[in-house]
């Protein structure tokens, strides 16, 4: 055991737990992903997907810790992986409370829109449900990623999110709204001040993540992108979401530290074509297999309630089903292997001395994300 | 003293990791550093909980610290720790718990609020107008339960079938504040609606399966009473507050759900429709002891349109009950109300 492996225990190609002695070597590290995962995670998308109905979506919380701590526990630096912490309860507990204070407001607005035909407080009521929600959900995100991080560590040493979420939601309605008079042009730089309101207050135990990013470097693709929006049927904004992620994580910095990824721009792209040709495909065949079965149905039982009550069945079954496998193929083809493979070409660049940090002094929190996972926010 | 096995340790204040050995020594786990000379770490296990996480393995924690000990195993007898005693003794599993409680009553509180409380308020509120838009939106979901062919379109009436029909459940409702309109609809299922605000839809079925034309009379006075008592627009307004909730959790599938659920009336509007039924018909004129028959044919109507394996789907628990709470003595005679042609009119609709 030497001295300074304390100082240096990120090295370029180290897959070790202990670095022996060696001078501080800058460069990129070869493999950061070293544990595979993947059969484990699949299998718990594909359960997590079908469980989903028939436990009335509360397996949702099982299956989300599960593949948060598969996938967290399959990025490794220097020997040692990432660990979520996290706990279903945690997250079922935090949805009870989002559901506390989100029920009274959804039914008000349930209420009002059926039952007042008046059009000035319909036009009123939309204005402050838009208003709401987008608050709530720049509320929830900064939440989600609260959660998430407070559950985060390595080598013992938690990641934590720190700032205001009701800041963040005014964030989230003002930029929402200029964002919108600006027919969508300005995104990038509101995406990207948004990014610095978070990134800059994100923390690895007392050492701050810094995030200079400015809008002006991807509205180039953003704009030739959202031309291409509608012949490419939205396809094109994926390619985009593939150079977003990319410049992120190029100016994303912990200390003198970067985490470039030299993933294909053409990533996201691949993967969603991939999962619409799929969703596409067996949406079809899911419809063919309905019609025959409702045919089917109306020669061997023509009428009658038992006639009806098997139409419904006949129909519903299949959608649900189709419902639980587009999820999983969500998961399959989409988010897991985004997720592996930009971590895999993830490299290190720069260094980071790991003897200055110390613990984050953060309060974690015991509740889940609540209002993130009552709203959806964050896909798994 | 018996190794159990190897890990790694992590002190919780710095980020450094360290192998360790892991020992049983008495009532505590005793951790070995490599690479220290110091004492080895004594963890009363009473203070300790074991966790499994998938993908990183069993962790050992101790209550009062951040550090930790990371295995790929967990020693045999791990398990038998005093696991309730040890997590109680966390904060946060403590916090968990208090706070998973009082949300769970909190919560159970707003649905009673949601679905019975808020809909005894507003029914009062609504006008009569809106309630009469509200249940025309219903009708198209109505086409579909009862399979209505010919674009969902009721039967064709002669004038004269429809001023006898409004005529007598004008005598059933003197002095309501709805509009009332009589539909029949082309379908084998035996059933009546009344939707909010006034709209009464019979179906061929429905004229089929009863026996005479008194049976429809009482039919008639059963649904307006569910539209005079609100029943239809209270469970309309608990399904919006439950379609809120149930999309809440499943998306848009949920409110879809509860929609439905506005089709169905509860027993305890069932009974009520049934006492209001026979006082109103008393009240015109009409014949009190004609639901009981009606009930019972509309029941085995609906019987014999299910195929054997079905047929618990119809068997309604309380029809018993309201069999026997609207049993008459036929005495008295009556005047039928819907006469002899209007009936056969009535019997004739959508045939040609
Ligand atoms: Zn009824």
């Amino acid at each position: 055991m030497s001295d300074n492996d304390h100082l240096s225990p990120i090295h370029p190609g180290s897959v070790l737990a202990v670095q022996p002695e060696g001078p501080r070597v800058d460069g990129p590290l070869k493999r950061v992903l070293t544990r595979d995962h993947s059969g484990q995670i699949y299998r718990t998308a594909f359960w997590g997907s079908f469980l989903l109905f028939p436990t009335l979506g509360f397996y949702q919380f099982w299956q989300k810790t599960r593949l948060r701590s598969l996938i967290w526990s399959s990025v490794e630096l220097d020997g040692d992986a990432f660990e979520y912490t996290g706990r279903p309860m945690e997250l079922l507990i935090g949805f009870m409370v989002a559901m506390v204070i989100l029920v009274p407001l959804a039914a008000l607005n349930q209420y009002v829109a059926v039952f007042i035909s008046d059009s000035l407080v319909q036009t009123i009521r939309s204005v402050v449900a838009a208003l709401v929600l987008g608050w709530l959900y720049g509320f929830a995100l900064l939440s989600h990623r609260r959660y998430l991080a407070s559950r985060t560590r390595w080598r013992g040493i938690r990641f934590s999110q720190r700032g205001s979420r009701v800041q963040s939601g005014f964030l989230v309605v003002t930029y929402g709204f200029l964002s919108v008079l600006s027919l969508g042009i300005a995104a990038p730089y509101l995406d990207m001040a948004y990014q610095r309101f978070v990134w800059n207050d994100t923390w690895f135990g007392d050492e701050r993540f810094t995030f200079q990013g400015q809008g002006k470097a991807l509205i180039g693709p953003w704009l030739a992108c959202l031309l291409l929006a509608i012949p490419s049927l939205g396809l094109s904004l994926f390619y985009y979401s593939g150079v977003r992620l990319r410049y992120l994580l190029d100016e994303i910095r912990l200390g003198d530290m970067r985490f470039p990824s030299a993933f294909s721009k053409w990533m996201l792209f691949k993967a969603a074509f991939f999962f619409a040709l799929v969703a596409i495909f067996s949406g079809v065949l899911v419809i063919a297999m309905i019609g025959v079965l409702l045919g089917l149905n109306s020669t061997v039982v023509p009428t009658g309630m038992a006639n009806i009550i098997l139409n419904v069945i006949l129909v519903t079954l299949p959608v649900v089903f189709y419902l639980s496998f587009l999820r999983f193929c969500l998961f399959r083809f989409m988010v897991v292997p985004v997720l592996i493979e930009t971590v895999r070409k993830g490299t290190l660049e720069g260094m980071l001395d790991l003897s200055s940090i110390g613990q984050s002094q953060f309060s974690t929190g015991y509740v889940g994300e609540g209002v993130a996972s009552a709203l959806d926010v964050g896909a798994f | 003293m018996e190794q159990l096995l190897t890990g790694r340790y992590f002190d919780g204040r710095t980020a450094q990791g360290r192998a360790v050995r892991l020992a049983e020594d008495g009532i505590c786990w005793r951790l070995e550093l490599e690479g220290q000379e110091a004492e080895p770490l004594l963890w009363p296990r009473t203070e300790c909980r074991w966790r499994t996480i998938a993908g990183s393995g069993h962790v050992l924690e101790h209550h009062d610290d951040a550090a930790y000990a990371l295995f790929d195993r967990r020693p045999p007898r791990a398990g038998r720790t005093r696991r309730l005693f040890a997590r109680a003794s966390f904060a946060d599993s403590r916090r968990l718990i208090r706070l998973g409680v009082a949300s769970a009553l909190a919560l159970a509180g707003l649905l009673a609020l949601v679905h019975s409380a808020l809909p005894a308020l507003i029914r009062r509120t609504v006008p009569v107008d809106t309630e009469a838009a509200l249940g025309e939106q219903l009708l198209p979901q109505l086409v579909i339960v009862l399979g209505i062919g010919g674009h969902g379109r009721a039967c064709p009436m002669e004038g004269r079938l429809t001023a006898n029909l409004t005529a007598v459940v004008n005598r059933l409702v003197l002095g309501t504040r709805y509009h009332y309109q009589i539909d029949v609809y082309d379908s084998p299922i035996a059933n009546a609606f009344a939707l909010p605000g006034g709209h009464i839809v019979l179906t061929t079925g429905l004229i089929a399966a009863l026996g005479s034309a008194p049976e429809l009379v009482a039919v008639l006075a059963h649904e307006v009473t569910h539209v005079e008592k609100r029943h239809g627009l209270t469970s309309m307004i608990q399904a919006s507050g439950d379609g809120a909730l149930l999309s809440a959790v499943f998306g848009n599938a949920g409110s879809f759900a509860a929609q439905l659920g506005a089709l169905n009336y509860s027993r305890q509007h069932e009974r009520e429709a049934d006492a209001g039924a026979l006082e109103r018909l008393e009240r015109a004129g009409y014949d009190p002891g004609a639901l009981n028959p009606a009930l019972a044919h509309l029941a085995a109507a609906s019987r014999m349109s299910l195929p054997p394996g079905l047929a618990f789907l119809s068997t309604h628990p309380d029809l018993e009950e309201r069999l026997q709470a609207t049993k008459r003595d036929g005495e008295t005679s009556y005047p039928p109300g819907i006469g002899n042609v209007s009936w056969q009119l009535l019997r004739a609709l959508c045939k040609s």
